[in-house]
C-alpha cells in the first residue's frame, strides 16, 4: 500500500471510533449521604442506563438539598437531587435552578414517636414534648401546619433539636419529632423501637420533595443533554419500582458499609413516595403547575421567601420522554 | 502619645476598609451571585435591616461564652495546680488531656444533648471543653517556671506554701495565666457557636445556621460578622483586664510585666 492509502485508512479509523467514545461526563450532586434512597439513582448508573445515553455519570454525595441547589445554581455540579422547595428558594433569589423531573412528590417531614405513645393526630401532642428542627427549614414548615390546623403551640412543650433526632427519641428525652420519617423515624425502628409518623403533607403541607435539578444554561445550551440525563434517570427509578430487591441489592453492593437492615425499611417507603395520582397518569417525576403554584403560596405564607417567581420557570414535564 | 493611639486605631480600620473593598469588587468583577457570596455592601444592610433580630441573639451567645470561659479559667487553674505541683498528676493526666483536647467535640455533641439537656448548659459545657486545654497548658508551665532558689530561699525565711504561692508562684505565672485566657476567650466563642449549631433556637450559631438553611447568605454573613466583632471585644476585654491586674502587680510587687 502507498502512503497516500494508509493515510486514508488511518484517518477512517480515527473518525469512525470518535463518537463511540465521547461520552459526556456530568456530575450529579445527590441531597444528602448515599442511601437506600439513592438506590435506584445507584442502580441506572449500574445497569448501564446513562451509558445508553452516551452519559459517564459521577455520583457525589451530598450535605443537605441547601448546599446542592447552590452547586447547580452556580453551575458547580450538572445535576442535582435536591428537594423542590429548596429549588423554587434558589430561583427566588437568583439562582437559575430548573426541576426536571419531581420523584418524591410528597414532603417527607413528618412528626415521628414511638408507636406505644398513643399518638394518633396532632392534637395528641398536647402535653408532650415535642423537638423541633430549629435550625432548618423544616421548623417553618411545622409552623405553618400548627397554624393550619389551628393548634395551640403553648399546649405542646417544644424544644429544639438539630442532629441526633434518632438518639433523643431513643434517649425518651422528647416524646416526638419533627423529622424526616425515613431518615430518623426508621433509623429508629431498625435500632428496635417501632414509630408511627404524620406526615406534614398529609395534614396541609402542599410541598413536592427530592427531584432531579439542573441548571437553567444547561437547558439552553445543550437540551438534549437534558432531555437524555432525565430519561436514564427515570428509567432507573421505573426499573426500581418492578424489581426492588434486585435494585436494593445493588445499592448495598456498592455502598457496603451503610446499615442493610435500615436500608431495607426505608427503600420500599421511599418509593412509595414517587406514586401518586398525577404520576399514575403522566408518567414518574411529573409535576403540576397547580401543585408547583399551591407550594410557592405556601412559601409565601411561611415567610421562607418574599417576592414569587413565574413557577413555570422552575420546572418542566418536557424532559419526562 | 494619643496621635500614636490615633495613627495606630486608623491603620487598623484602613486594613479592615481594605479587606471589605477588595471582596466587594472581586464579586463584582467574578459575577459570583448574592445568594453564593454577596458583597460587604449587602451584607451592612442586611445588618443594619435586621440589628434587633442580630442583637437579641447576641446576649444568648454572650452567656454561653462567658460562661464556658469561666468554667474553662477555674477547671483548667484547678488542674494546672495540680499539675505544677505534683509530678504524679503531671504524668498521669498529661496524655488524658491532650487526647481530649483532640477529640473533635463535634462529635461529641449529640451526645452533650442527651447528658445536658436543651438550653444553655450544652453550649457551656462545650465552649469550656474547647478552652480549658490552653490555660491548663499554660498555667502549669507559669506556675512551673518560678525559679527553684527563690522559692527554696523563702522556705528558709519561714514562708508557709501559701504565701509562697500567693505571694511568688502566682503573680509569677499571671502572664502567662493571661497569655492563655486570650487564645481561651476565641476558643469559648468557637465551642458556644458548635453547641449552638447542635441545636439551639437562639444565639448567632443559630441565627447563621439558620439564615443558611433559608439561602439568606446575606444574614448568615451578617450572623457571621457579628460573631467576629463579639469575639474581637471579649479579647480586647481579657487584654484590658491583663494590663489592669499587671500594671497593679508592677506598682505593688515591682515584678517586671512580661509583654
Amino acid at each position: 500500500m502507498n502512503m497516500r492509502r494508509l493515510f486514508i485508512a488511518a484517518l477512517g479509523l480515527v473518525l469512525m471510533s470518535g463518537p463511540a467514545l465521547a461520552l459526556d461526563k456530568v456530575t450529579l450532586r445527590l441531597d444528602w449521604v448515599f442511601g437506600s434512597e439513592h438506590a435506584p439513582i445507584f442502580l441506572a448508573r449500574d445497569k448501564g442506563f446513562f451509558k445508553d445515553e452516551g452519559i459517564d455519570v459521577e455520583i457525589l454525595a451530598g450535605e443537605g438539598s441547601t448546599v446542592t441547589v447552590k452547586l447547580v445554581g452556580n453551575g458547580t455540579a450538572d445535576f442535582g437531587y435536591a428537594a423542590a422547595d429548596q429549588a423554587l428558594m434558589a430561583y427566588a433569589k437568583g439562582l437559575p435552578v430548573v426541576a426536571t423531573a419531581v420523584i418524591l412528590q410528597k414532603n417527607p417531614v413528618a412528626v415521628i414517636f414511638p408507636s406505644a405513645s398513643g399518638i394518633k393526630t396532632l392534637t395528641d401532642l398536647y402535653g408532650k414534648t415535642l423537638g423541633v428542627p430549629t435550625l432548618s427549614v423544616s421548623e417553618k414548615q411545622w409552623r405553618y401546619v400548627e397554624k393550619l390546623n389551628k393548634l395551640d403551640e403553648a399546649k405542646i412543650h417544644q424544644v429544639s433539636l438539630g442532629t441526633g433526632i434518632a438518639q433523643m427519641i431513643e434517649a425518651q428525652k422528647v416524646d416526638a419529632a419533627v423529622a424526616f420519617f425515613f431518615n430518623d423515624g426508621l433509623k429508629v425502628v431498625s435500632d428496635g423501637t417501632p414509630m408511627g409518623w404524620i406526615l406534614l403533607s398529609d395534614v396541609g403541607l402542599p410541598i413536592y420533595s427530592t427531584s432531579l435539578v439542573t441548571n437553567e444554561d444547561m437547558i439552553k445550551k445543550n437540551p438534549d443533554l437534558v432531555r437524555r440525563f432525565t430519561r436514564a434517570f427515570l428509567k432507573g427509578w421505573t426499573y426500581a419500582l418492578g424489581h426492588q430487591q434486585e435494585t436494593l441489592d445493588t445499592f448495598l453492593k456498592d455502598n457496603p458499609t451503610v446499615d442493610p437492615k435500615y436500608s431495607a425499611l426505608k427503600f420500599p417507603e421511599v418509593l412509595k413516595l414517587t406514586q401518586t395520582p398525577d404520576t399514575e397518569k403522566n408518567g414518574i417525576g411529573y409535576s403540576s403547575q397547580e401543585r408547583w403554584e399551591a407550594m410557592q403560596k405556601a412559601l409565601l405564607d411561611m415567610a421562607i421567601i418574599d417576592k414569587g417567581v413565574n413557577v413555570a420557570d422552575v420546572f418542566s414535564n418536557q424532559f419526562l420522554k | 502619645m494619643i496621635a500614636r493611639h490615633v495613627t495606630r486605631t486608623l491603620g487598623q480600620i484602613a486594613v479592615f476598609a481594605a479587606f471589605f473593598l477588595f471582596w466587594e469588587i472581586l464579586v463584582d468583577v467574578l459575577h459570583v451571585k448574592p445568594v453564593i457570596l454577596p458583597p460587604p455592601s449587602l451584607i451592612f444592610a442586611a445588618m443594619v435591616k435586621h440589628w434587633s433580630y442580630l442583637l437579641a441573639n447576641t446576649w444568648p451567645t454572650l452567656f454561653a461564652v462567658t460562661g464556658g470561659f469561666a468554667v474553662a479559667a477555674a477547671l483548667g487553674f484547678v488542674i494546672a495546680v495540680g499539675i505544677a505541683y505534683s509530678r504524679w498528676v503531671s504524668e498521669m493526666t498529661y496524655p488524658f488531656l491532650v487526647a481530649a483536647q483532640v477529640l473533635p467535640k463535634v462529635a461529641l455533641a449529640p451526645l452533650f444533648l442527651i447528658w445536658f439537656g436543651f438550653g444553655l448548659t450544652p453550649k457551656v459545657v462545650i465552649a469550656a471543653l474547647i478552652a480549658f486545654f490552653p490555660i491548663v497548658i499554660n498555667t502549669a508551665r507559669g506556675l512551673g517556671s518560678v525559679e527553684p532558689e527563690l522559692i527554696q530561699y523563702m522556705h528558709s525565711l519561714g514562708a508557709s506554701w501559701r504565701e509562697i504561692f500567693f505571694k511568688i508562684s502566682l503573680p509569677w505565672a499571671l502572664p502567662y495565666i493571661f497569655a492563655s485566657f486570650r487564645i481561651a476567650i476565641t476558643l469559648a466563642v468557637v465551642g458556644a457557636v458548635v453547641g449552638e449549631f447542635i441545636s439551639s433556637d437562639n444565639g448567632l450559631g443559630y441565627v447563621i445556621n439558620y439564615a443558611n438553611t433559608s439561602l439568606d447568605t446575606d444574614v448568615m454573613f451578617g450572623g457571621i460578622f457579628a460573631l467576629s466583632a463579639l469575639g474581637v471585644v471579649l479579647f480586647l476585654v481579657v487584654v484590658l483586664v491583663e494590663r489592669m491586674v499587671l500594671s497593679w502587680q508592677v506598682a505593688v510587687e515591682g515584678t517586671p510585666e512580661t509583654m
